[in-house]
């Protein structure tokens, strides 16, 4: 499969999801991004946020609509192409999904290793950066042992891992202190410059506030709009 | 070694494949030894078969021993049927006796027959009874020493271990294969939630089936050198036991060293067999997972 990482990263066109025979969670969704975009998702809980991030993350398919990514339509994606979409995103779940019998080395290690790099390029990679996050002392430790905000920091770890084209980050700094939560910020910012794609969802208004990207805002399903931080309506007034 | 993504060592229906596969293993190359030593018993008695002796009770102590010998001799060596005659000598003859009569004393002379071993030609039906009268034109008490009678039942019984040996030892083997699979297939089931996962992070097929393979074949691994140690071990006892058992007519049973190469290939033959397996069967699951 050729993938296209330039210009429209990806592409929403009236997407609509539901739940087995529930009612619709996601109506008349429109979203596109360019690559390197970097954007907020904000919304009240239960608004649809985490299903429109599983759905970018080509977790759930939608019920309707049209869903293009990486230049193609995922209608036609068979499952290898479905796999090798998948390894261009990290995802980083609400959750977080960590593996408990593995080391938070060996977490965050995992998208490389599903990519087939090698171990001695997974070894500097992965110690790299939980060093930069601060976790260097943890390595070693299995989740169950790790505090909330340490498992937080690995999912994020994983999910930047391996330099993904699109970043989808459900709640990253939820439980994690200031600082650390400005060094994640940082690490994503950094990824977004050098093209990938990164999406937020958040209700921490500080993080909106402090960084200047656009904000789009989910109410009972839908995209009621997009707006710019406080900061920006402020420098243009 | 790093942990495998998938805890198969450590889930209930996974963790104990090692020491499973070391009982079946274990059975196996029980069996199989069985079967290799009835073999080895077979060949003998083939070889055996092809040997007569013919005994010439008077020559030992008869003035013209030494002549009776070389006409018997002459009779056989002129027979079709017969590839070799060997007179057995002296002191060969001293300790075929010795287990009933003891060491010879010095001075004691005691008359023996005189015993001629005759190898007969593989490939023909020698009419033993035609050839014990044409030796008693020449010496009228020479014998010829046949065991078939005994020799029948033993075949029958050697010819029946290895039968049973191979059958059980390939039905054993087919046991583990079986249980490599129903295993893979409960581990698949019971750790959906991360394959899912792993799934969702772009892992394919090929990927996870590899987390199985690498489980079996440490698992085969390990199973099958601890069930090999202890059959040798087994089967080392047993035929150490057999052979206090021995009398000088009696095979002498054992493996041969083909034997011992034999199994030591089972249990690296059995853990690659159970990785292709854990192979299969973790992608055929996988491939019908949505």
């Amino acid at each position: 499969m050729t993938v296209s990482i330039v210009g429209v990263m990806l592409q929403l066109e009236q997407i609509a999801m539901r739940y087995a025979q529930g009612p619709e969670v996601l109506h008349d969704i429109n979203l596109t991004l360019d690559r390197g975009d970097f954007i907020f998702l904000v919304g009240p809980s239960g608004a649809g946020k985490t299903s429109l991030m599983h759905i970018m993350g080509l977790i759930h398919t939608p019920s309707r609509g049209s869903f293009r990514i990486f230049g193609r339509d995922v209608v036609t994606f068979n499952r290898d192409d479905l796999s090798e979409s998948r390894r261009r995103i990290g995802m980083m779940f609400q959750d977080f999904r960590l593996i408990n019998h593995l080391t938070a080395f060996d977490n965050v290690a995992l998208p490389l290793r599903i990519g087939g790099a090698r171990e001695r390029e997974i070894k500097e990679l992965v110690y790299e950066m939980l060093e930069w996050l601060g976790l260097s002392d943890v390595m070693d430790a299995k989740p169950p042992s790790l505090s909330t905000g340490q498992r937080q920091i690995v999912a994020a770890a994983r999910a930047a891992i391996s330099r993904p084209n699109l970043l989808l980050g459900d709640e990253p700094t939820s439980n994690i202190d200031t600082q650390r939560a400005r060094r994640l910020m940082r690490l994503f910012t950094e990824l977004s410059k050098e093209g990938t794609t990164v999406v937020l969802s958040t209700h921490n208004d500080e993080l909106i506030d402090r960084y200047p990207h656009p904000v789009y805002h989910l109410e009972k399903g839908r995209l009621t709009g997009q707006t710019r931080t406080p900061t920006q309506l402020a420098a243009a007034d | 070694m790093r942990s495998l993504d998938l805890p198969l060592d450590q889930t209930a229906v996974s963790r104990f494949l090692p020491w499973i596969m070391a009982g079946l293993l274990y059975l196996a190359v029980v069996a199989l030894a069985a079967a290799a030593i009835a073999d080895g018993a077979l060949q003998l008695f083939d070889e055996r078969d092809k040997m007569v002796t013919v005994s010439l009770p008077t020559a030992g102590i008869s003035e013209g021993g030494d002549r009776d010998v070389a006409n018997i001799l002459e009779v056989l060596n002129e027979s079709n049927d017969v590839v070799s005659a060997r007179v057995v000598d002296d002191d060969e003859l001293q300790d075929l006796i010795e287990p009933w009569l003891g060491e010879r004393r010095e001075g004691e002379d005691l008359p023996l027959p005189r015993l001629i071993d005759v190898t007969l030609d593989p490939l023909g039906r020698p009419d033993l009874g035609a050839l014990e009268r044409r030796l008693r034109d020449v010496v009228p008490d020479a014998t010829i020493g046949i065991q078939e009678v005994s020799g029948g039942r033993a075949e029958r019984q050697a010819n029946f271990f290895r039968a049973v040996g191979v059958t059980l030892g390939i039905v054993l083997l087919l046991c583990t294969l079986a249980i490599v699979t129903i295993i893979t297939s409960l581990s698949l089931a019971m750790h959906d939630d991360t394959v899912t996962l792993l799934r969702y992070m772009g892992a394919q097929d090929g990927y996870l089936a590899r987390q199985f393979e690498r489980y079996a074949l440490q698992s085969g691994l390990r199973g099958g050198l601890i069930g090999f140690f202890a059959a040798m071990l087994t089967v080392l006892a047993v035929l150490y036991s057999i052979q206090n058992l021995e009398m000088t007519n009696s095979i002498r049973l054992g493996l041969r060293p083909v034997d011992w190469v034999f199994l030591a290939c089972v249990p690296v033959v059995a853990a690659l067999l159970c990785t292709l397996t854990a192979r299969i069967t973790a992608l055929w699951s996988l491939g019908r997972m949505a």
